[in-house]
């Protein structure tokens, strides 16, 4: 479709919900909803009635007198009570309280299995993780790169956290090419090794340990150590 | 709530209200001193000829101050009936189109599926129709009235509808200066800016010679010159209101449908 000519058309496909959702606030919830609904022509008052109950929010109240986590749930239910082809999240968990968080990825999930398009942005990478199947990641506004979840986790990182015997740790020892991160604390030694760890275990063979700790790194972890650095 | 039409009828309501009573309060007080004017017209001559003459310019015809429509003229539709109703449209028409962008409502309702043109048309007829209402209750109220003061009511309803669309077309000036600079300062102060030297410019027309032919581009001459309260509506003043109205809005719809706006 052409997105200028077909605009309208387009837009009744979409649901979004900006990074902040400022609307009128001498509305009620429920006066704000079918006011939308309208506009969308498209109503289904038993789905807006389900979202409100799984978000706990209380559509009779005014918009102007809800606490910001209340209102960003009048946002989701106005982006969503259409069920749109495409949805456009911008920090959609911003405000809500860890269980109706829970409740929201929740919804979300149910409406990923319909295989609808979602387009959500967030600064919390673990509800990426929980919630992504791909992500493109910004900085400075610029689109970095773009792969999918199971691609990036399945990236060769390991964390390892090695607690010497007797001898102290030196750095210049594991200054090796695949490792990064490199701390010290007294005899213990914790590093990220990208890629094969062979030459980090003959390295390591040298030396006495005491104790040897492997285990992958969260998504966070991932992206800190391959998009940290980068400008 | 069906449309913005409607919303935006909604959320006005409460200020019509005030308007409405205030202006309620003004027909009751202003036409309750006439039975007084009227008992002593050899004094109220005195006071009309102690003004300049140029005062009529402004004010209204001061000699003709004990008929009940020149009174009404004087007091009311010559000056404060217009600018009151001009400040109220002013005030909707820059609160519908330029405060949406102020407020930042508009990113969520541009997201929707409604045409810019839509929003500005929908928008255009409810602040339309708060005038219609306001300037109908004000005629009502002279309706409330006619035991105090008794005047041609067909006239006066024809003198209503000359203020209502004196207001719509500054309404609509204030919509079309939101739709070009999203900015609500710039809305209000320009539009009230054009109404107060529109009025000056059609003042002075009938003053000096030098202004006569620019007399033509101030929407009060259109309000003011056919005197409807005396001889009813011009027609084609009317025509010339409404058409530089629909003039006015086209203009809006084509500054705001491609603009960048503010969100």
């Amino acid at each position: 479709m052409n997105h200028l000519k077909n605009s309208i058309e387009i837009r009744k496909k979409i649901g979004y919900l900006p990074g902040e959702f400022l609307i009128y606030p001498n509305l009620t919830g429920s006066q704000i909803l079918t006011f939308f609904s309208n506009i969308k022509k498209k109503h289904d008052e038993t789905y807006v009635n389900l979202l409100a109950e799984k978000l706990q929010i209380d559509l009779n109240q005014q918009f102007g007198t809800l606490s910001q986590g209340n209102k960003q749930k009048i946002g989701i239910i106005q982006a969503l009570m259409h069920k749109p082809e495409l949805i456009i999240l911008d920090e959609p968990t911003n405000g809500l309280d860890p269980l109706v968080r829970n409740e929201f990825y929740e919804i979300i999930s149910d409406l990923k299995d319909e295989k609808r398009t979602i387009f959500f942005s967030s600064h919390n990478i673990s509800e990426v993780e929980r919630l992504c199947d791909r992500i493109g990641i910004i900085r400075e506004g610029k689109l970095i790169t773009t792969e999918k979840i199971s691609d990036l986790k399945s990236k060769q990182i390991q964390i390892f956290e090695i607690e010497f015997s007797e001898t102290q740790p030196q750095k210049k020892d594991f200054t090796l090419p695949n490792i990064e991160n490199i701390e010290i604390n007294n005899k213990t030694l914790k590093f990220t090794v990208i890629g094969n760890p062979t030459n980090i275990i003959k390295k390591i063979s040298e030396f006495e340990i005491k104790k040897l700790i492997t285990h992958e790194p969260s998504l966070e972890g991932i992206f800190m150590t391959y998009y940290g650095n980068e400008k | 709530m069906k449309n913005l039409f409607q919303k935006t009828l909604f959320d006005h309501k409460k200020g019509l209200m005030f308007w409405v009573l205030g202006i309620l309060a003004s027909d009751l007080i202003i036409t309750s001193f006439f039975p007084t004017v009227k008992k002593m017209p050899e004094l109220m001559n005195e006071y009309a000829e102690s003004f300049p003459k140029e005062i009529s310019v402004w004010f209204g015809d001061l000699s003709s101050i004990g008929t009940p429509e020149g009174f009404l003229n004087i007091e009311l539709f010559s000056f404060m009936f217009p600018f009151a109703f001009i400040a109220y449209a002013i005030t909707v028409g820059t609160n519908i189109i330029a405060g949406e962008e102020k407020s930042k409502t508009i990113d969520i309702l541009i997201s929707n599926p409604i045409k810019r043109s839509t929003l500005i048309i929908q928008k255009f007829l409810a602040m339309a129709t708060l005038i219609t209402i306001f300037c109908f209750i004000a005629w009502i109220g002279f309706v409330l009235v006619t035991p105090i003061m008794k005047v041609n009511l067909f006239n006066l309803a024809q003198m209503c509808i000359n203020l209502a669309l004196i207001a719509i077309f500054f309404g609509s000036i204030s919509i079309l200066i939101g739709s070009i600079t999203g900015k609500t300062g710039i809305s209000t102060g320009l539009s009230g800016g054009i109404a107060f030297i529109t009025f000056l410019i059609n003042g002075l027309a009938k003053l000096s010679s030098d202004f006569e032919p620019i007399k033509y581009i101030s929407p009060f001459f259109y309000y003011s010159d056919s005197n409807a309260l005396f001889n009813g509506i011009n027609i084609m003043h009317f025509l010339i209101f409404i058409s530089s109205i629909a003039l006015i809005i086209y203009l809006s719809i084509y500054f705001y449908k491609d603009r960048d706006l503010g969100v």
